[in-house]
């Protein structure tokens, strides 16, 4: 039952997830022309020096872009499901509403984290032909933090989206908002490398409170 | 004796909006009830109620011996639900739909629900979303009707249907319901449709009053009786013989479960002659109306 709660969302999520994923590419695509373009106008120890030295990041459009992509997809998959209040569809199968909920969540999540490595695996493919393996260190460590939050921005919508009080949904977009705009405020590449683990454990921890609009979607008095 | 669905001493307000005071009706197994009343006196608040997504504030509300508002599994899969619109998985096509739901349910007829779908003529691929509202309907009803559930509630299954497709989900929910020992509780804005297959009425009137009866004995017992007007400035009242009264032009039209005696005393007390007083022939519709008022 559970298995079909996930091929149910795959089902509903599989053209979204194309269309995210080709953004993504896209945006990829542009850094490593933008990349080339660098070494073409300069010479490569000049930008060596400006990205080593300097600290300057040559993969800016990836800092937003997870955040565009959890987003997304929280909005493909919930958003239908609130209109005229189609979740109450899942949540009336027989199966206990939390295993309902993380079946969802499971499967938006992984959406989202295939669609982040795959930006993962491309930035560090392209870094590497152009850097030594201390830059693509940096560099990963510092996109690290920015894929974690695309995690926190898809939870943090689906937060919002099955809040069924708009009160509450405020409260949990400004939660949203601070969680994930903390993920992208480093002061320097690679500032958060050291407190990866913890963030990523506070994604963790922020997945859970999914149930709590929809136990209050499921069970509200009002 | 079981009964599918017990409603006692429901209350439920808004804010200081009371819905319902002290609400009771039961629903024994296997009949069919409609839950009729007007715009704006709690019904859609009730189906809620009764659906578990509205937990009330007081009394209780019992589906199949579970508390509505915390169904175990095992009663979920015990109660089909329509809900207004023909709610259902616009993502998903004819036939995956059908695979998905019938994981869920052991006893689950996919004969029953492909005999329906197949009807619509259309590939077992065709997308939900791409179905009219009628189309959708039947295929929410043959995925209620697979599921082989004890109860089914049913709501507003009439919004966005023709009389075609009202007559052809009633003629396969009839067909349905004669074959094995099922409860329904439905609603509708269209209360004609309902006079073919239903059981048992419960109006539900302001202020959270449910009148419960077999729909025969409303049929028979409840009368419209019209009196014309005789140019006086005074226009009868309700209360004891007398359930409802409406004016139109040239008569008063009034309504009641009493015979014209009964209703003909009640006018004398008022000071009005009931020597003219008729009683004229309704529809099931004209009865509603009578009953719950038009206003």
């Amino acid at each position: 039952m559970f298995r079909s709660i996930l091929l149910k969302e795959y089902t509903k999520l599989k053209a979204f997830w194309l269309a995210g994923l080709a953004l993504n590419l896209c945006v990829a695509g542009y850094v490593l022309v933008a990349l080339r373009k660098l070494f073409a106008l300069d010479h490569a120890e000049v930008v060596w020096y400006r990205v080593i030295h300097l600290g300057q990041t040559f993969y800016d459009p990836f800092m937003y872009l997870p955040v565009i992509t959890g987003l997304f997809m929280a909005v493909a998959q919930f958003l239908p499901e609130m209109k005229n209040h189609r979740f109450r569809i899942s949540l009336h199968l027989p199966l206990a509403p939390h295993l309902i909920v993380l079946g969802h969540v499971l499967v938006g999540l992984g959406a989202v984290v295939l669609i982040l490595a795959a930006d993962l695996l491309a930035l560090a493919a392209m870094t590497s032909l152009y850097f030594p393996a201390e830059v693509v260190a940096v560099t990963l460590a510092t996109a690290l933090p920015w894929l974690l939050a695309g995690l926190t921005a898809y939870l943090g919508a689906a937060l919002v989206l099955l809040e069924p009080g708009w009160r509450l949904r405020v409260f949990n977009l400004a939660v949203s908002l601070g969680l994930t705009g903390l993920f992208l405020h480093q002061g320097a590449p690679g500032a958060y490398q050291r407190i990866l683990p913890l963030l990523f454990i506070l994604v963790l921890a922020f997945t859970p409170s999914v149930l709590l609009p929809a136990y209050r979607f499921r069970y509200r008095k009002d | 004796m079981e009964f599918a669905i017990e409603v006692d001493g429901l209350r439920h307000s808004y804010g200081k909006r009371v819905i319902y005071r002290d609400l009771n009706f039961k629903v024994p197994r296997g009949k069919v009830f409609a839950l009729l009343g007007k715009n704006g006196v709690g019904k859609t608040t009730l189906i809620k109620i009764l659906m578990g997504f509205l937990r009330p504030a007081g009394g209780a509300c019992r589906i199949l011996g579970d508390e509505s508002h915390n169904l175990s599994p095992e009663t979920r899969r015990r109660v089909g639900l329509l809900f207004e619109g023909h709610l259902a998985y616009e993502f998903m096509s004819i036939e995956s739909v059908e695979r998905f739901f019938a994981s869920f349910y052991p006893q689950w007829q996919p004969e029953l629900y492909y005999g329906l779908t197949d009807k619509l003529g259309l590939p077992g691929s065709h997308k939900i979303g791409n179905m009219s509202e009628g189309q959708r309907s039947q295929v929410v009803l043959g995925l209620i009707m697979a599921q082989q559930p004890d109860l089914m509630i049913l709501d507003d299954y009439t919004m966005g249907l023709d009389a075609g497709y009202r007559r052809l989900f009633l003629d396969y929910l009839a067909e349905y319901l004669a074959e094995g020992d099922k409860t329904v509780l439905v609603t509708s804005h269209i209360v004609q449709d309902l006079e073919r297959f239903v059981d048992e009425v419960i109006f539900l009137e302001k202020g959270g009053l449910a009148t419960q009866m077999p729909l025969e004995s409303f049929l028979r017992g409840f009368r419209q009786y019209c009196l014309p007007k005789d140019n006086g400035v005074k226009t009868p009242r309700r209360g004891a013989a007398i359930k409802n009264v409406e004016e139109s032009r040239d008569e008063y039209l009034l309504y009641s479960f009493e015979g014209p005696e009964a209703v003909g005393r009640c006018l004398a007390e008022q000071g009005f002659a009931s020597q003219k007083l008729e009683i004229r022939p309704m529809s099931f519709e004209d009865a509603f109306i009578g009953f719950t008022g038009r206003y």
